[in-house]
């Protein structure tokens, strides 16, 4: 009798295969990602990457951005989101900070480069960003809430085609520029983000215990980034359940690319 | 002579017993268009606006933010008392009572604030609507020399019952979820009826009848959601109807003319607040699929006083995706009396009529909203005894067509 309260109570901590069990058919609709969501997805990133730029430059070197492209590019693939062309960029700041918009548009610090010492670094900080988009952070905290795809929602406004529909656009750029300049993601966000950020980093090969070595030696705190001690619990956590095979670090390749500097 | 004035006054008045409202039923009106043609069965389900007043618990799973109106668009009943009234060649009068009305049935908005659900509904659980008049025909009177040629009975009935109030729901984990609604019952209940009888031999006595009744009350339901295994959730239910007013009059008139006796009136009042059960629904729902949704509920009303009984209902739903954005919903539901079955040799009780309910809807999805159309039909039988004083008792048929029109707008 004992047992099988136990394991009453017990079952009621375990997940669901599929925890959307509720969902009906016609919800459904909204899972599947059609071509028009990601063109509203990758507008509405673009136009937000261009806020990013607008108010910090890309760092003029050649090689360093295609060195960070290509390994943000060799992540992506891990993301599960081929749908989405991701681009990768230094901007000039000394802050030691990175940004992603929707539709795949990731940005890192030259600040935060110079504080790293190896690949795997950089591959977690990018992961990280991959990681909001693949969860659609800054669209969801733009109100486009539920289970749903998001991106349907915003198919709708930019579908819209008249001038209110205009206004609301750019008003959803303003606002996704203040959470990523401004508020930040929520903190459970952060969280997902991190956690899909080394489950990316392990399977492209990279070691991520260097990106929880990178969180603690730089503080990787901002506005943006805060509750650093519980990211690095979190995510000691993660790597100890998920036990990653020793991935690599890559320091001698990431310090040929950015010496430079 | 003065006997036939009471026993005229009894029979009149007698109707007040039977046509009244629908105290004696728990489920009158289906709420909502996903659960209402559900069957009702929807404890288990809930995850719409309409959960608010099925089981608030469900509307923890609500995707996004949600608007919900649905109405009845036109309901036509018609209620049928077997052969109370004799005529004068032997046969048998059935006295009806129809009822057709267009109202709105449930109103409500689903939201979020960190991480609760809120709702704000209204409901109307109970409506009816009377508007008609009857005549009959060379009635035998208790004169046998003196029958009723004409006997006119008109009769205006209004008895409405609306809950309005707020809903928040709480995620305590993924498997479990609890939510509390504090509705305010409001009902409003007036009684029109006019008689005339013209005897064979020239007389005349007219009556009239009216009672009024306004009452207010407190209605919470808790409600808690389980999901016990994947794909299949448990839902529990309790409420009761805490009314903290009542105010109750009547007044009754008869004047003979060519009569023995003059006017005679009497009048009421009455501000005892009736007693109402608790209610307690336990419902199961199984998601096999994301195009199939099966469904029970189980009510059960313990007696609020001796003058009733337990009652437990049952009711059973499906809904059937027939297509990506075409959904069918299917509903079977009873809704038995809360009176006890009528005795031999006893007077003046109250009717016993138990329903059965039939429902069907189909909606269609766009992307961000829902319209559903449906039909319910409900059928009984019963008892009655409409001759106050009398021991004949009389049987029942009735049946009632309720169609319907609810959209969903999702923002």
């Amino acid at each position: 009798m004992r047992f099988i309260l136990y394991s009453l109570i017990c079952s009621f901590f375990i997940s669901f295969a599929d925890e959307n069990f509720r969902a009906r058919k016609h919800i459904e609709r909204w899972y599947k990602v059609t071509d028009e969501d990601i063109r509203a997805e990758v507008l509405l990133g673009r136009e937000v990457a261009a806020k990013i730029l607008g108010k910090y430059d890309l760092v003029d070197d050649e090689a360093l951005q295609f060195y960070v492209n290509k390994v943000g590019k060799y992540l992506a693939l891990y993301s599960g989101r081929g749908e989405l062309d991701f681009k990768f960029g230094v901007i000039n700041s000394k802050e030691i900070n990175a940004y992603s918009t929707p539709g795949g548009y990731v940005f890192v610090t030259i600040g935060a480069i110079r504080k790293m010492k190896n690949e795997a670094e950089l591959a977690g900080v990018l992961a990280h960003e991959i990681g909001h988009v693949v969860h659609m952070h800054v669209i969801k905290d733009l109100g486009f809430k539920g289970k749903g795809l998001p991106s349907s929602s915003l198919v709708m406004i930019l579908s819209g085609g008249t001038q209110t529909i205009s206004v609301t656009f750019s008003e959803l750029i303003d606002k996704a520029t203040d959470i990523l300049f401004e508020r930040g993601f929520r903190k459970e966000e952060e969280f997902e983000a991190d956690e899909t950020g080394v489950i990316i980093m392990a399977m492209a090969g990279y070691d991520p215990k260097a990106y929880v070595e990178f969180l603690k030696r730089t503080k990787y705190e901002s506005v943006t980034h805060p509750n650093n001690k519980e990211r690095v619990k979190r995510l000691e956590l993660v790597i100890n359940e998920l036990k990653f095979k020793d991935g690599k670090r890559m320091g001698e390749r990431f310090i040929k690319n950015v010496e430079v500097f | 002579m003065l006997k036939f004035f009471n026993l005229l006054l009894i029979l009149i008045f007698s109707c007040f017993f039977i046509s009244y409202g629908d105290e004696f039923h728990y489920k009158n009106i289906p709420i909502g268009g996903r659960g209402g043609y559900m069957g009702g069965a929807y404890t288990a389900v809930s995850d719409d606006p309409s959960g608010c007043f099925y089981n608030p618990a469900g509307i923890v799973y609500k995707v996004g933010r949600s608007l919900s109106l649905s109405g009845n668009i036109y309901t036509i009943s018609e209620k049928r008392y077997i052969g109370p009234l004799k005529g004068t060649d032997g046969s048998r009068y059935d006295w009806v009572l129809e009822s057709s009305k267009l109202s709105p049935s449930f109103f409500g908005i689903v939201d979020e604030i960190g991480n609760l659900k809120v709702c704000f509904s209204y409901a109307v659980p109970d409506y009816i609507f009377r508007d008609q008049h009857q005549i009959f025909y060379n009635v035998r009177s208790i004169f046998p020399d003196n029958p009723i040629s004409v006997y006119i009975i008109d009769i205006y009935d209004v008895d409405n019952t609306y809950l309005v109030g707020p809903s928040v729901a709480y995620e305590v984990s993924e498997r479990l979820s609890v939510g509390l609604t504090l509705y305010l019952h409001y009902r409003s209940v007036d009684i029109l009826r006019n008689h005339l009888l013209v005897f064979s031999k020239g007389e005349s006595v007219q009556a009239n009848y009216r009672e009024s009744l306004e009452e207010y009350g407190i209605k919470p339901i808790i409600g808690f959601m389980f999901t016990p295994f994947e794909k299949f959730s448990v839902g529990l239910k309790a409420s009761k109807n805490f009314i903290f007013y009542s105010d109750k009059f009547i007044q009754g008139m008869m004047s003979p003319i060519g009569l023995t006796g003059g006017l005679s009136y009497s009048y009421t009042s009455d501000r005892e607040p009736r007693k109402t059960p608790y209610e307690y629904t336990v419902g199961f729902a199984w998601f096999p699929s994301s195009s199939l949704l099966l469904s029970v509920d189980i009510d059960y009303f313990p007696r609020p006083s001796s003058e009733y009984i337990d009652v437990y209902n049952f009711s059973a739903g499906s809904e059937i995706y027939i297509r990506d954005d075409i959904a069918l919903r299917l509903g079977a539901y009873t809704d038995f009396s809360n009176v006890p079955p009528l005795k031999e040799n006893q007077v003046d009780q109250r009717e016993k009529l138990d329903i059965y309910g039939l429902s069907a809807s189909i909606s269609y999805f766009t992307f961000s909203s829902e319209i559903t159309v449906g039909v319910g039909y409900q059928f009984g039988t019963g008892k009655a005894q409409v001759i106050a004083g009398s021991t004949e008792i009389q049987d029942i048929s009735y049946k009632n067509i309720i169609l319907s029109l609810s959209t969903v707008y999702n923002y």
